[in-house]
C-alpha cells in the first residue's frame, strides 16, 4: 500500500499534471472568491477539456478546482458578508464582525491555516476509509438517513441562539421553500404556479446570495460607510496563524466532523459548515462572543468544510453515488476518461485512487499558500466606502444568481428572496435555520417516504434509528441548558452591576 | 443541446460524440455542447423546439426522460418528438437482477418466491415504469418502493438488503453488480430485452440471458399479450432501444440533414470512435439510419389507447397525479 502511495504521489508530481492542477486550482480560487458560483460551475467550465486527457492529468485538474474552491470563498464571507459558495456562509457570523473591528486579515489568516489542514485531513481520512468504504455505506439505510436528517434539523435549535420559537419558525418557513418543485419521491410538482422555471425548486445558490448577502449590501449602502469600521487593519495573518495553532483540537474535530457529514448522501455540503459552527458552540467553553467576532466561529467551519471534499469522495467513488452536484460533475469527467468507479476501484485502480488523495492534499496547500499571497491587496477591500463598492458588488451578485439557471426567474427569487432576509435580520429573526430547513427539505422527505413505504412503522426500532434519536434529543436539550445557563449569567451579571 | 446539467449519462455520450461529428461533418464545424437543464429535461426539449433556429445546425441530445414524458403527455410538455429526425442512437440495455434470498432455480419461482417480493425505484414515470409494466405482464405480486434519489442508491438499498429485485443499466451493471454476482450476492435473470423490428429481441450485450418475454413463456407456456405488454415493448423502446438518441429538427434544410445523416454513418464505422468512446458506448454500437428511422415511428406510433391504458394504470395503481 505504501509502495503504491510513493508512485502515485509520483505521478502528480509530473510537471505537466502539476500545471493542469494549478490550472483547476486558478479556476477554483476565482470561483470560491465569486460569490454566487460554486464547484458545479467550475466543473463545467473544466469539463470540455478533460476529453482525450488520461485519468491523473484530469484528477489534477477536476479536483484541484474542487479543493480549493472551500478555501478561497473565505474571501467574500470575511470581507463583505457575502458567501462565497454555499459551504461558506457560517464563517459570515464571526468571519464578518471581525472584520468590521479591523482584523480581516486574522480571520483571513486563520480561515486559510486551518482550511488547508481541513483539506489535509479530509484527504487522510478518506485514505483511512478505504477498507471499510462498504460496509460503512451499507450501514446507512433509509430510516437512518431520515434520522441524519433530523439530526441536522436539530441544529436548528442550537442556532437560533436565545430566539428558538423564531429559529423553528424559520426553519418551518426553510423547509417549505424546499418543497417548491418536483416533490423528491413521486413525480408529482408542488408549489410551482405552472411556471417551468419552478419545477426544479429554488436554486440553492439564489437562496443563500439573497437571504444573506443582499441584507448586509442593503444595509452598507443606507449606513453610507465601508465595511471595516475602523480605520487600521490591525492583526495580520500571523496571528490568525497563532490562533489556529492555539485551537488545533478543534480544528481535528471540525475536519474529521466535516469529513463524515460529507461522505453522508443527501446531508450536503451547505449543511456542513453550520454542523461545525453549531457544535463549536455546543462544545466550546466562553461561546458569549460567538456572533461578534470570536476567531473560533471561523476556524471551526472553515477546517469543516474544506475535509467534506475528502468525505464526498467515498460514496461517489465507491458507489458511483454523487454525494453533491459537484461530484456528480466529477463522476461524469471520470467516464469521459475512461474510468470506471466502484468497488473494484480499490483493487484494480489503487493508484489513482490514491493519486486522488494526494490531490486533494497537494491542491489544498497550494491554494491555501495562494491565498495566504492574496490576502493583503483582497483586505483592502474592506476600505472602500459603499457607494464605490455595493453597486459593483450587487452586479456580481446577480450575475451570480443568473448562472443557477440563466433564466430571469433567478433575479426574481434573489431580490424577493432578499427582500425577505432583510426584514429578517431587522426584526432579529435567524436566518441559518430557513437555510438548513431548506437545504434539509428534499432528503427529510425523501427518506422517511422510503423508510413508510418499505418498513410501515417499524423502522422506528431499529438500532441505528434509536441511537442517532438519542443524539438528537441530547443536542436539543443541551442547547436548551446552554441558553437557560447564558440568561442565568446575563442576569447575574446584571443582578451583579445592581447590587 | 443537452437538456440535462452536466456529468450525466446523456451529457457524457454528447460530449463523446462532439469531436467526432466535427472529424465527420463536412466543412468541419466545432461542435459545442450547451445544458440547458431543469424540469427533468422538460425544459430544454421545449427550449429545443420552440427557441432554437431549425437551421439544422442545432441538434438535440435525449434520454427516456424526454421520452417518457412525451408519450404520457405530462404537464408542460411542449416539444413533439414526431417532428423530430432521429440521427443516431446509442442502445442502453438493462439487466434485472434478485437476491438469492427469494429462493430462484426458474422464473415460476416469481409466482411463490421464498420471501416476497421488494423493489426499490426511482420514478414511476421514469425508466422505472419498465419494471411496473413488467410485473404486470408477468403477472408476479413486488411491493413497490418508489422515491430513491437513483439507481445508485437502489442499487445500494438492494446491497443492504432493503430490496430483493432490481434493475441496473448495463453499464452500472457490470461495474457493480457482477462483483455481487461473483460473490454469490445477486444472480440475474433477465434483461430489459430491446426492440427490433416490432419485436422484442434478447439484449445483444448479454446474448446469455433471456427477455421478459421468454421469462411469460417460460412460466405460462405462451407468448404474452395484451395491454401491459404493448406497453411494455412501447417503453422498452422508448428508453432502451433509442436511450441516448440524437435529433434534429425535421424541417430543417435537407443538405444539413443529408449531411447529419452521412456524419453518423461514417461515425458509426470509424474504429477511432469506437476505441476512444468505449465507456460512453457502455458495450452496444451506435445506430444510424434507415432502420433508427423507422425504428423511431414505430415507437412513436404506439396507439392512444395503449397510452391511455398506462395513464390509467399509473394513477389508479400508483397514484400518479399528473398525467
Amino acid at each position: 500500500m505504501l509502495e503504491t502511495a510513493l508512485q502515485a504521489l509520483l505521478i502528480m508530481l509530473d510537471p505537466l499534471r502539476l500545471g493542469f492542477m494549478l490550472v483547476g486550482i486558478g479556476v477554483g480560487i476565482v470561483i470560491g472568491i465569486l460569490p454566487g458560483l460554486g464547484g458545479m460551475v467550475g466543473m463545467s467550465i473544466l469539463l470540455p477539456f478533460i476529453f482525450g486527457m488520461d485519468p491523473y492529468t484530469g484528477i489534477a485538474m477536476l479536483l484541484g478546482m474542487a479543493a480549493v474552491i472551500h478555501t478561497s470563498d473565505t474571501f467574500p464571507s470575511v470581507l463583505m458578508g457575502v458567501p462565497g459558495s454555499s459551504g461558506a456562509q457560517a464563517t459570515i457570523l464571526d468571519g464578518y464582525p471581525l472584520a468590521q473591528k479591523g482584523e480581516a486579515s486574522r480571520a483571513l489568516g486563520a480561515a486559510f491555516f486551518c482550511s488547508m489542514l481541513g483539506g489535509i485531513i479530509g484527504g487522510f481520512i478518506l485514505f483511512l476509509a478505504i477498507p471499510i468504504f462498504r460496509p460503512l455505506v451499507l450501514a446507512f439505510k433509509s430510516p437512518e438517513l431520515f434520522m441524519l436528517s433530523i439530526l441536522g434539523l436539530s441544529m436548528v435549535g442550537i442556532l437560533a441562539g436565545n430566539a428558538p420559537t423564531r429559529g423553528i419558525l424559520a426553519g418551518a418557513l426553510g423547509l417549505l421553500l424546499g418543497a417548491v418543485g418536483g416533490a423528491p419521491a413521486v413525480p408529482e410538482y408542488r408549489y410551482t404556479f405552472d411556471m417551468l422555471y419552478l419545477y426544479n425548486g429554488i436554486p440553492l445558490a439564489v437562496l443563500a446570495l439573497g437571504l444573506f448577502a443582499f441584507p448586509e449590501l442593503l444595509d452598507l449602502l443606507v449606513e453610507r460607510r465601508s465595511i471595516s469600521k475602523s480605520e487600521e487593519a490591525r492583526g495580520g495573518f500571523v496571528q490568525g496563524f497563532k490562533d489556529v495553532i492555539r485551537e488545533k483540537v478543534l480544528v481535528l474535530w471540525s475536519a474529521t466532523l466535516g469529513a463524515l457529514v460529507g461522505f453522508i448522501p443527501g446531508l450536503g455540503g451547505s449543511v456542513v459548515n453550520w454542523i461545525n459552527y453549531g457544535a463549536a458552540m455546543q462544545f466550546c467553553k466562553n461561546t458569549e462572543n460567538f456572533g461578534k467576532g470570536d476567531i473560533r466561529g471561523v476556524i471551526a467551519p472553515e477546517s469543516g468544510n474544506n475535509a467534506k471534499e475528502g468525505g464526498a469522495l467515498i460514496p461517489t467513488l465507491m458507489f458511483g453515488i454523487p454525494g453533491s452536484g459537484t461530484t456528480a460533475i466529477l463522476l461524469g469527467g471520470l467516464t469521459l476518461m475512461g474510468v470506471q468507479v466502484g468497488p473494484r476501484m480499490v483493487t484494480d485502480q489503487l493508484t489513482l485512487l490514491l493519486s486522488i488523495i494526494w490531490t486533494l492534499v497537494l491542491a489544498n496547500i497550494i491554494g491555501a499558500t495562494l491565498c495566504l499571497v492574496l490576502t493583503k491587496p483582497m483586505a483592502r477591500i474592506c476600505m472602500i466606502p459603499a457607494q464605490k463598492l455595493v453597486p459593483f458588488l450587487l452586479v456580481i451578485l446577480i450575475m451570480g444568481s443568473y448562472q443557477s439557471s440563466r433564466h430571469w426567474g433567478d433575479i426574481i427569487v434573489f431580490f424577493t428572496i432578499g427582500l425577505l432576509g432583510w426584514v429578517m435580520k431587522h426584526l432579529d429573526w435567524p436566518r441559518a435555520p430557513l437555510l438548513i430547513g431548506f437545504v434539509l427539505a428534499k432528503s427529510t422527505e425523501r427518506y422517511l417516504w422510503i423508510s413508510m413505504s418499505r418498513y410501515g412503522f417499524s423502522w422506528l426500532l431499529f438500532p441505528g434509528v434509536i441511537i442517532i434519536g438519542i443524539a438528537v434529543i441530547l443536542l436539543l436539550w443541551g442547547g436548551y441548558q446552554l441558553k437557560k445557563r447564558s440568561v442565568k449569567q446575563i442576569m447575574a451579571v446584571e443582578g451583579g452591576h445592581q447590587g | 443541446m443537452v437538456p440535462f446539467a452536466p456529468g450525466g449519462g446523456t451529457d457524457v455520450t454528447a460530449r463523446a460524440l462532439a469531436p467526432f461529428f466535427n472529424k465527420h461533418l463536412q466543412g468541419k464545424p466545432s461542435v459545442q455542447v450547451v445544458n440547458v437543464a431543469g424540469g427533468g429535461s422538460i425544459t430544454g426539449a421545449n427550449t429545443y423546439e420552440l427557441n432554437r433556429p431549425h437551421d439544422g445546425l442545432h441538434l438535440i441530445a435525449t434520454s427516456g426522460s424526454t421520452h417518457n414524458p412525451y408519450l404520457l403527455g405530462q404537464t408542460g410538455v411542449k416539444y413533439d418528438l414526431k417532428k423530430l429526425t432521429p440521427i443516431l442512437t446509442i442502445p442502453q440495455g438493462a439487466v434485472i437482477y434478485v437476491s438469492p434470498s427469494i429462493g430462484y432455480k426458474e422464473p415460476k419461482d416469481l409466482l411463490k418466491p421464498a420471501k416476497p417480493l421488494v423493489y426499490a425505484g426511482v420514478s414511476a414515470t421514469g425508466w422505472d415504469v419498465i419494471m411496473l409494466l413488467a410485473w404486470e405482464v408477468l403477472g408476479i405480486e413486488v411491493k413497490t418502493v418508489l422515491g430513491y434519489e437513483g439507481r445508485g442508491p437502489t442499487r445500494v438499498a438492494f446491497e443492504q438488503g432493503e430490496s430483493n429485485i432490481d434493475f441496473q443499466l448495463a453499464s452500472a451493471y457490470k461495474a457493480q453488480v457482477e462483483p455481487l454476482v461473483a460473490a454469490k450476492k445477486a444472480i440475474p435473470i433477465a434483461t430489459q430485452g430491446m426492440m427490433k423490428g416490432g419485436q422484442l429481441v434478447r439484449d445483444p450485450a448479454f446474448p446469455e440471458l433471456p427477455t421478459i418475454r421468454e421469462l411469460h413463456i417460460s412460466m405460462y407456456g405462451k407468448e404474452p399479450s395484451g395491454p401491459a405488454w404493448e406497453a411494455y415493448k412501447a417503453f422498452v423502446g422508448s428508453n432502451v432501444t433509442i436511450a441516448k438518441p440524437l435529433w434534429v429538427h425535421s424541417d430543417a434544410p435537407p443538405e444539413a440533414i443529408a449531411n447529419l445523416r452521412a456524419a453518423a454513418y461514417a461515425l458509426s464505422v470509424d474504429p477511432e470512435f469506437y476505441e476512444k468512446a468505449r465507456e460512453a458506448l457502455g458495450g452496444y454500437g451506435v445506430f444510424v439510419g434507415e432502420d433508427l428511422e423507422k425504428t423511431v415511428r414505430d415507437i412513436m406510433a404506439v396507439p392512444e389507447s395503449v397510452l391511455e391504458w398506462v395513464r390509467k394504470f399509473l394513477r389508479d395503481k400508483y397514484g400518479v397525479k399528473s398525467l
